[in-house]
């Protein structure tokens, strides 16, 4: 018998395959792996009809269009890049018991993450400080950040460009900075097990 | 959904619409979901894939250069996040150094993504019938009866095998077409 079609397999998964078509799959090995592509892509198609996206994960991706998306007002906007992160010891950041310093370059702006607790009974904290390397900075405006669970924390930034975020449950954040017309993004932010006592 | 709705929604996207970018992520965002658990991420992890593969789609929609390809290409970058984010979080149990990419199945796990991604684009490309009768019969857990489906449809008992049949020879010729001009 020569290979068995595609259409024999499809018959074959419902079921319904000729035994001659059966017998030829024992000694063919081809044939058992265009079975076994087709077994996959099944349960592929299983497992996409199981997901579906939640309210809160279409209004991020709204809220992320809407800030990055094409705009005739063309704000500007950034979005960072981490440039070094390490963890701290534990006299090395002021007030941290430990903890990690993340650095990011945006543009002519730069961010520092301090992310660590201050004690074995505190929580997680996220102290950050953004400066610029513009001639006389003017830095203010608010700092959140978002994980993809949906918990939220927001922050001003104060003139020196220092904002600071308590209470961080463990999990991976999106970071934005605003600041009258501008934003800045920092897309990924790990809190994870270890930052959290 | 035909390649040419798939093209028509990367345009509107480029042009600002946010209707469109809503749109193509209630299509495309269970794709990018599943890949990211089929890769090993949880719950929590593959919404927040769906979140950076939509920024990379963001920043990259641009350059899309086929436009009809937008599954595969979604799914591809859903498999490169997801392993790059269970390096990051796990650096000892997938790969031993490097990143995703050094990891020798890197290649045959990202084809298997786009080969699902080809999958959902053919499965959507299907006549309404045909997608109704094999969520109904295959897909959904647990199945519905033939009986069922013949009653709900107006058809026969009788006719429900060979119409799936039908329809899944249907899909497995819109793969290989997929698959044939490289999506």
């Amino acid at each position: 018998m020569d290979h068995i079609t595609e259409a024999q397999i499809i018959e074959l998964l419902q079921g319904e395959g000729s035994a001659e078509a059966v017998t030829h799959l024992k000694t063919c090995a081809r044939c058992r792996s265009l079975q076994q592509l087709w077994n996959e892509r099944i349960e592929g198609l299983r497992a996409l009809s199981r997901e579906s996206l939640d309210d809160l994960e279409i209004h991020r991706l709204r809220v992320l269009y809407r800030h990055l998306g094409p705009s005739e007002d063309h704000l500007p906007r950034w979005i960072a890049t981490l440039v070094r992160s390490s963890r701290t010891a534990p006299a090395a950041v002021r007030g941290l018991v430990s903890g990690e310093i993340m650095e990011y370059s945006a543009g002519p702006f730069n961010i520092m993450l301090q992310v660590g607790n201050h004690g074995p009974q505190s929580k997680v904290t996220m102290v950050g400080q953004i400066g610029t390397t513009e001639d006389e900075p003017q830095i203010g405006g608010t700092f959140s950040v978002i994980s993809a669970a949906g918990h939220e924390r927001f922050s001003d930034v104060d003139e020196f460009g220092e904002f600071h975020l308590a209470d961080l449950p463990v999990g991976s954040y999106r970071g934005t900075w605003w600041f009258e017309d501008q934003m800045l993004i920092v897309p990924s932010i790990e809190i994870g097990p270890d930052d959290d006592p | 959904m035909k390649r040419e709705e798939d093209r028509a929604l990367v345009r509107a996207c480029r042009r600002g619409d946010e209707d469109a970018w809503v749109t193509l992520w209630q299509r495309y965002g269970p794709l990018v979901k599943s890949v990211a658990r089929r890769t090993g991420c949880d719950s929590d992890e593959a919404s927040d894939i769906l979140q950076r593969v939509a920024l990379v789609a963001l920043e990259k929609l641009d350059s899309l250069r086929e436009e009809g390809k937008l599954g595969p290409w979604l799914a591809g970058i859903a498999r490169f996040q997801s392993l790059e984010m269970i390096r990051q979080r796990r650096p000892t149990s997938l790969l031993h150094e490097g990143s995703a990419v050094s990891d020798p199945r890197y290649d045959e796990e990202m084809a298997k993504a786009e080969d699902l991604g080809r999958l959902r684009q053919a499965f959507a490309q299907l006549e309404a019938r045909c997608q109704r009768l094999l969520h109904r019969l295959m897909l959904k857990e647990p199945p519905d009866s033939y009986s069922t489906v013949a009653r709900d449809e107006g058809l026969s008992a009788t006719s429900i095998g060979p119409i799936r049949r039908r329809c899944m020879q249907r899909l497995a010729k819109l793969v290989e077409k997929l698959s044939r001009s490289g999506s």
